[in-house]
């Protein structure tokens, strides 16, 4: 098709020069009435009026001069495809090429050419950032550029949602989100700097709520289930204070965990709670457990395996949700130190790795996570972790 | 054609016939379907040429940035210069691309390494640090 478009029509001398002329005159003025350049034809050639008027008439009919067809702005977004692009920055302002090129699928030369022409002819802007090159509707405001830009990471976003509901501080985000603390703190800081989230007493932060009403312009800033209730999770779990594991028929003390910072002796506990079973035992003349002891304002939760005894340490009350997922942890902590149990020796360095699955067991979750692991299925907790981070992910 | 009566009637010289041809070249020059070089030819005849060669010229150059293609090593070579010579306006910008970069492409190591980096560098130039 592009080898006819340079054909020049067959021209004879007079035509010729009188081409050359034209053309001379068009790099001066790019568009012209026919007055104006038979008159200045007329300088330059020897030819009279009539006979320039005749060679212009038949390079009028034989297309090598045209009407011009002034360039109207609103023909270019014509293209269907283009016009789809720049309805979607506009509802989507802050999204970065390679997401936009991902959403629409065109052949990436394409996809150039209706961003360039949206960007030339202004009705999209471009920002770069860092290394990303960044689009809004031409009348985005220019000091929500950035802010929009950084909500839409998923993380973020996750971040924002639940400082919507609860002030908190980077620790508590990284068991809630299940993303590790140097990362929280990455994000912390952006969102600051962005002025999307603000520091309160040094310690927590809270969402700028100056700037809310103008995120729910563009996001859905309800907090899905599964993101609400792993926070009503870890809130729960902020009561536990120690968890202490002990040989059951001895009251030996094989592990011993501190969710907070404070120790406790863990030996003492263990001889203490060991003592108590054997009196309540004493009392009911059989063999028999006490399950929950309460002093003040705490609780001891008490879940016996076969061979182990778990101690649950609570400042609070315990919940049905705790109480079942401390039996779930018995009998899965049972399970992985089976051998160890029935050959036990008194060594007490096998169970080292205990600290991986208590953190697994009483970090913030889903119902459905907890669900799974009641079921005793805590390796598919990992898979739908995986899944909801997915779901929250942003278009 | 009444042309001498219509007065006021514009015309151009045919770009498609002589001028046009460098477009036109650079157009062919693209990897695209024969039906998307008819559209851009189509729309470049009627957008003044300076602007139809710059788009042009972004299009076929300007490739858009993989961030996979940047070699970090190389950024933090150049971050480490930076540091020793203690810019440190121009060290932390680099610095937050390197890290932007090690969260898109899982480098945790890096990411692990040089966030402690840039909670001094924040530190030294009294920003908020979390």
């Amino acid at each position: 098709m592009a080898d006819k478009m340079s054909d020049l029509p067959k021209l004879n001398k007079d035509e010729k020069k009188v081409f050359s002329i034209v053309k001379e005159f068009s790099t001066k003025k790019s568009n012209f009435t026919i007055d104006e350049l038979t008159k200045y034809c007329k300088q330059n050639t020897k030819f009279s009026n009539k006979k320039i008027y005749s060679i212009l008439k038949d390079f009028i009919n034989k297309k090598i001069i045209i009407e011009e067809n002034l360039f109207n702005k609103s023909q270019i977004l014509d293209i269907q495809e283009r016009y789809k692009i720049y309805d979607y920055i506009s509802k989507n302002p802050g999204m970065e090429y390679n997401a936009l090129h991902e959403k629409f699928k065109l052949h990436p030369k394409v996809f150039k050419w209706h961003i360039e022409m949206l960007k030339n002819f202004g009705y999209i802007r471009e920002k770069s950032y860092l290394f990303y090159k960044i689009y809004y509707h031409k009348y985005f405001p220019k000091e929500n550029e950035i802010r929009i830009f950084i909500m839409r990471d998923p993380d973020i976003y996750r971040i924002y949602l639940l400082l919507m509901n609860q002030q908190l501080d980077p620790e508590s985000l990284s068991k809630i989100l299940d993303i590790k603390l140097s990362l929280i703190k990455f994000y912390l800081n952006k969102m600051v700097d962005a002025g999307i989230i603000k520091y309160e007493n040094g310690k927590t932060f809270s969402i700028n709520k100056e700037k809310q009403d103008f995120f729910k312009n563009y996001f859905d800033l309800k907090i899905p289930n599964n993101l609400k209730e792993r926070l009503l999770d870890f809130n729960e779990l902020k009561k536990l204070l120690y968890l202490i594991l002990m040989k059951k028929e001895t009251g030996i003390m094989i592990y011993q965990y501190n969710f907070i910072e404070s120790n406790i002796d863990a030996d003492l506990v263990s001889g203490f709670l060991t003592a108590i079973q054997q009196f309540g035992s004493e009392l009911n003349k059989k063999a028999c457990s006490i399950s929950k002891i309460t002093y003040k304002g705490f609780e001891i939760n008490i879940e016996d395996g076969n061979w182990a005894r778990a101690a649950l340490i609570l400042d609070g009350k315990s919940s049905d949700s705790l109480n079942k997922r401390l039996s779930s942890f018995i009998s899965f902590y049972e399970n992985e130190y089976k051998e160890h149990f029935a050959q036990w020796t008194g060594d007490i360095s096998i169970f080292h790795d205990s600290k991986l699955i208590i953190e697994d067991f009483f970090s913030p979750k889903s119902e459905n996570e907890k669900s799974l692991i009641d079921n005793g299925n805590i390796g598919a907790v990992n898979i739908l972790k995986d899944e909801n981070k997915n779901k929250n992910q942003i278009n | 054609m009444e042309f001498l009566t219509e007065k006021e009637k514009r015309y151009t010289i045919n770009k498609s016939l002589e001028e046009f041809s460098e477009i036109k070249n650079r157009i062919n020059e693209l990897n695209v379907s024969d039906v998307y070089k008819q559209l851009m030819f189509e729309e470049f005849q009627r957008v003044p040429k300076e602007k139809s060669l710059a788009i042009l010229k972004k299009i076929i150059e300007d490739e858009p940035l993989n961030i996979k293609k940047i070699k970090i090593n190389e950024l933090i070579r150049q971050f480490d210069e930076l540091y020793t010579a203690q810019n440190w306006n121009e060290a932390i910008k680099l610095l937050e691309i390197i890290l932007e970069l090690a969260i898109k492409e899982y480098y945790e190591i890096i990411f692990d390494k040089l966030y402690l980096k840039y909670e001094k560098l924040k530190l030294k130039l009294k920003r908020n640090v979390i």
